[in-house]
C-alpha cells in the first residue's frame, strides 16, 4: 500500500469491480484505451486476472483509492516489458471526476518511485495515441521524454491510430527528484 | 498505456476476431517458402549444432540477446519456437542458403497484441552469408509472408544504434525509422540505444506495386 496526501494505492479488489465498472466505461475515459470490459462481472474477472499476473511476477495493478472512499475509481499499472521488469510499461485510468486533480500526479509519482526503486526498472515506456491531448500532457508533465511517433500502431474501433511513445529513464528520474521536494508522503 | 489496463484476451467475447486474410495453418506447420537463393521452412532439430556454429561468433551476436551456448541449448529453443508457433504467437524461420541442407541463420516473427495485428520481427545470419543478398531476399519473403499470411499490419523492429549493418538492412528493405529508445537493450552490463522501425503493411503493398512482383514469389 502507497500513500499519497489525499488518496491510496492499493491492490484491486473484487469489490472495486463496480466503481471501476461505473468510472472507466464512460465515452471519455474509455476513448482512448482498449475497450473496457462492459459488465462488472467483466471487471471481476479482470481483477482476478490482475491477481494471478502479479503472482506470476510480470506484471501487477494498484487501485486509487481517495480519502474518504472504500473502493477505486482508478487504476495504475506495469507491465513488465522483458523478464524481471528491467524495461516495463505503465498505463492508467482514472474516473473523469478526478481529471484535473492532484490523484494523477501524486499517484504517477508513487508509481514510477516503485517501479524504479522496488521492480528496478530501469526503463519505463508509456503509449498514448496522438489524439489523446490530456493523456500526452500528463506525461510530459510527469517528467516522460517524447521518442517517437508509432505509426499506426493501435487498433481502436476498426481504426489504427498513432502513438506517442514516451519513456522515462530511471537515472534521469533520480536526478528530477533530487531537484524537487517531496511531493508525497 | 492504450492497451492497457485491459487485456482483452482475458474476456473470449472481447478477443479480436481474426482477419479475412488470417490462415491458421501456419499453427500447425510454416510453410516452405522458397526464393532463387535461399529457403526458409521450420527450423528441425538437426538444425541445432549449425545454428550454433553460425550465431555464436562474437560478430554475429554482438548486437542480439546472447544466444545459447550448447546444442542442447539450441535443440530447447527450436522445441520452444515449435510450441510458441502451435499457440499462433511466434514464429521462427529456419534460413537454408540454396544447395544447403540445414540452417544458417533465422527470422523470428512475434506477435505484439492478442491477433498478431502488431508483430515484432528479428534475424540473425552467419557472417559468412552477410552481403550475398541472402538477407535481402529472405526478408522480404518473411515481411510478405508476415503481412499476407498472418496479417500483421505494423511490423516493427529493433536494432542497436551502433549496429550499422542491423539499421542499413532494414532501411534497405523499406523499413522507416521511427525514432530512438534511449537506453532500451542491456548487453554485456551495458544499457544501448536501439532505433525503432516499422513497416506498414499499406506502404509494403503500395512499393511492391511500384517496384513489380520480381521480388518474392
Amino acid at each position: 500500500m502507497l500513500g499519497g496526501g489525499t488518496f491510496t494505492l492499493r491492490e484491486l479488489r473484487q469489490e472495486d469491480a463496480p466503481s471501476l465498472q461505473a468510472l472507466l466505461t464512460t465515452d471519455e475515459v474509455a476513448r482512448f484505451i482498449s475497450p473496457p470490459p462492459p459488465t462488472v462481472q467483466g471487471f471481476e474477472r479482470f481483477v482476478a486476472w490482475t491477481d494471478r499476473e502479479r503472482l506470476a511476477g510480470k506484471y501487477l495493478c494498484f487501485a486509487v483509492v481517495p480519502a474518504g472512499m472504500n473502493t477505486a475509481v482508478g487504476l495504475f499499472q506495469v507491465r513488465s516489458l522483458e523478464a524481471g521488469f528491467r524495461t516495463a510499461e505503465w498505463g492508467f485510468a482514472l474516473g473523469s471526476e478526478f481529471w484535473g486533480t492532484s490523484v494523477f500526479t501524486e499517484g504517477a509519482r508513487l508509481v514510477i518511485d516503485f517501479a524504479m526503486e522496488v521492480l528496478g526498472t530501469h526503463r519505463l515506456e508509456a503509449r498514448a495515441a496522438v489524439a489523446n491531448g490530456r493523456g500526452n500532457s500528463a506525461l510530459r508533465k510527469i517528467g516522460a521524454a517524447q521518442e517517437c511517433v508509432l505509426r499506426r500502431s493501435f487498433l481502436r474501433d476498426g481504426q489504427h491510430h498513432d502513438q506517442v511513445l514516451w519513456s522515462i529513464l530511471a537515472e534521469d528520474w533520480r536526478m528530477q527528484r533530487l531537484a524537487q521536494p517531496p511531493a508525497v508522503h | 498505456m492504450e492497451k492497457m489496463p485491459f487485456q482483452p484476451d482475458l474476456d473470449p467475447a472481447m478477443a479480436p476476431t481474426p482477419s479475412e486474410t488470417t490462415t491458421s495453418d501456419w499453427r500447425q506447420q510454416l510453410p516452405v517458402l522458397a526464393g532463387s537463393k535461399v529457403t526458409l521452412r521450420e527450423l528441425v532439430l538437426d538444425d541445432a549444432p549449425s545454428l550454433l556454429a553460425m550465431l555464436t561468433t562474437e560478430e554475429v551476436s554482438r548486437f542480439i540477446s546472447p544466444p545459447p551456448s550448447t546444442v542442447q541449448g539450441f535443440e530447447r529453443f527450436i522445441t520452444w519456437t515449435h510450441r510458441e508457433r502451435a499457440l499462433g504467437r511466434f514464429a521462427c524461420f529456419a534460413v537454408v542458403p540454396e544447395g544447403m541442407r540445414l540452417a544458417i541463420g533465422l527470422f523470428q516473427l512475434r506477435s505484439l497484441e492478442p491477433g498478431f495485428a502488431s508483430a515484432e520481427w528479428g534475424f540473425a545470419l552467419g557472417s559468412a552469408f552477410w552481403g550475398t543478398g541472402i538477407f535481402i531476399e529472405a526478408g522480404r519473403i518473411v515481411v510478405e509472408f508476415a503481412l499476407e499470411t498472418i496479417g500483421v499490419r505494423r511490423l516493427e523492429a529493433r536494432a542497436a544504434v551502433a549496429n550499422g549493418r542491423g539499421n542499413g538492412a532494414l532501411r534497405k528493405l523499406g523499413a522507416v525509422q521511427e525514432g530512438v529508445l534511449r537506453r532500451s537493450f542491456f548487453k554485456g552490463g551495458q544499457h544501448l540505444d536501439q532505433v525503432l522501425w516499422s513497416i506498414l503493411a499499406e506502404d509494403w503493398r503500395q512499393s511492391i506495386a511500384a517496384s513489380g512482383p520480381d521480388v518474392v514469389h
